[in-house]
């Protein structure tokens, strides 16, 4: 059964999302940079990984934007998004990689911080549009016309502006106690994402053509791979900063994201085309015509006799 | 004929699937899709040349972002779970 989703919900995501930004602000984020001194070695490493990402989107929206035209039109809004998705996170990460070069100076060897502060809110904002997506993109693929996946995908979009909206006030404070605070209150969110998520992908396993099989199971491997890094990475500033701000936790942080974000956006989509692209495939075979989204019978739910 | 049970008729009739915005979605994918490019295209945009408009800490990019995937959620909810109830 469907669901209901009122306004009501849509304007507690909203405040979620003011909510985190207004406490973010409060608590006069620290200016990381303005403490920090990096080695060439890690200065080099995040700027490298900052390259390498803004390509692998690039890469990735090109890809998206030609290889839809192989796919069945049923199929083709899902690599719309995808395309979305790794555009506005390559305009993102430019926009970070840009920070990062005006926030640090070689001093004597040394990269120092400048006086301009490294701007982490750009990840937030890209989250903000792009994670959503992620999560709807999958659903619109794997679990097509159920009423399960259509009150799914309102349910996960609101759960991950949530997630976000709560993470980031913990990601730009300097206090362990404060990160640690907000990240537990946005893993609950965040869990359930990815719960609903595996639980839901586990399920529609049983329903797809025998090759779709095997790669939704990858799917969920990557999804698990990919999303359970960015808690890690969350806590990396912890683990290696010892209580404060660190240039390891820093660098660790950074290159841990960017490795997350590469895997969560480029890897997710490309398999969810590559499921697409079986799923055409099967659907031709079985006679079904390209504009309809009602699946297979192979595909249809079973339901109780 | 009451007005009661008027209403409860045209209630039944006008299903989210006839709604005009849903056909219209439906029939033109490929130019919903590129509008909500150039939605997003245009954020960008407004944050490379006038990000001082955007306030502290991009909020009001992060509710412009909130609001394009709204929409594009919406997109994807409209043709993706179309016939739905048919299937079912």
């Amino acid at each position: 059964m469907r669901q209901p989703f009122t306004p009501f919900t849509w304007i507690l995501a909203t405040l979620a999302v003011l909510l985190g930004t207004a406490l973010a602000q409060s608590q006069n984020a620290p200016v990381e940079a303005a403490k920090l001194s990096l080695s060439s070695g890690q200065f080099g490493l995040v700027y490298q990984m900052f390259s390498i990402t803004i390509a692998a989107m690039g890469a990735g929206f090109l890809f998206f934007v030609l290889a839809q035209g192989n796919l069945s039109p049923k199929y083709r809004p899902a690599m719309v998004v995808s395309a979305l998705v790794v555009a506005i996170a390559c305009y993102h990460y430019f926009r970070i990689f840009n920070s990062w070069n005006e926030s640090y100076a070689l001093t004597a060897g040394a990269y120092v911080a400048t006086a301009v502060p490294f701007n982490d809110a750009y990840r937030y904002a890209d989250w903000i549009l792009t994670v959503p997506l992620l999560l709807v993109e999958a659903v619109a693929v794997l679990a097509l016309a159920t009423n399960v996946a259509s009150g799914m995908i309102w349910r996960l979009a609101l759960a991950a502006f949530v997630m976000i909206a709560t993470g980031y006030p913990g990601e730009i404070s300097g206090d362990t106690t404060t990160r640690l605070i907000w990240g537990t209150i946005s893993t609950i969110p965040f869990i359930y994402i990815v719960y609903t998520l595996f639980v839901e992908l586990g399920k529609s396993i049983d329903r797809q053509p025998p090759r779709v099989q095997v790669l939704t199971r990858n799917l969920r491997l990557l999804l698990f791979a990919s999303w359970g890094f960015y808690p890690i990475a969350y806590l990396l500033p912890v683990f290696l900063g010892g209580g404060g701000l660190s240039a390891s936790g820093v660098v660790g942080l950074q290159v841990g994201y960017s490795i997350a974000d590469i895997l969560a956006k480029v890897g997710f989509g490309t398999l969810i085309y590559f499921i697409a692209l079986e799923k055409t495939a099967h659907d031709r075979s079985m006679g079904v015509t390209e504009d309809s989204t009602t699946p297979p019978a192979t595909e249809l739910p079973t339901r109780p006799v | 004929m009451t007005r009661t049970e008027t209403r409860t008729e045209i209630r039944t009739e006008i299903t989210p699937e006839a709604r005009p915005l849903f056909i219209l979605v439906r029939r033109h994918q490929g130019l919903v899709a590129l509008g909500l490019m150039l939605i997003a295209a245009s954020a960008m945009a407004l944050d490379f040349f006038r990000s001082d408009l955007l306030g502290p800490h991009l909020i009001g990019l992060r509710l412009i972002y909130a609001g394009i995937a709204l929409l594009t959620i919406t997109y994807i909810w409209i043709v993706s779970t179309q016939d739905a109830e048919r299937a079912a």
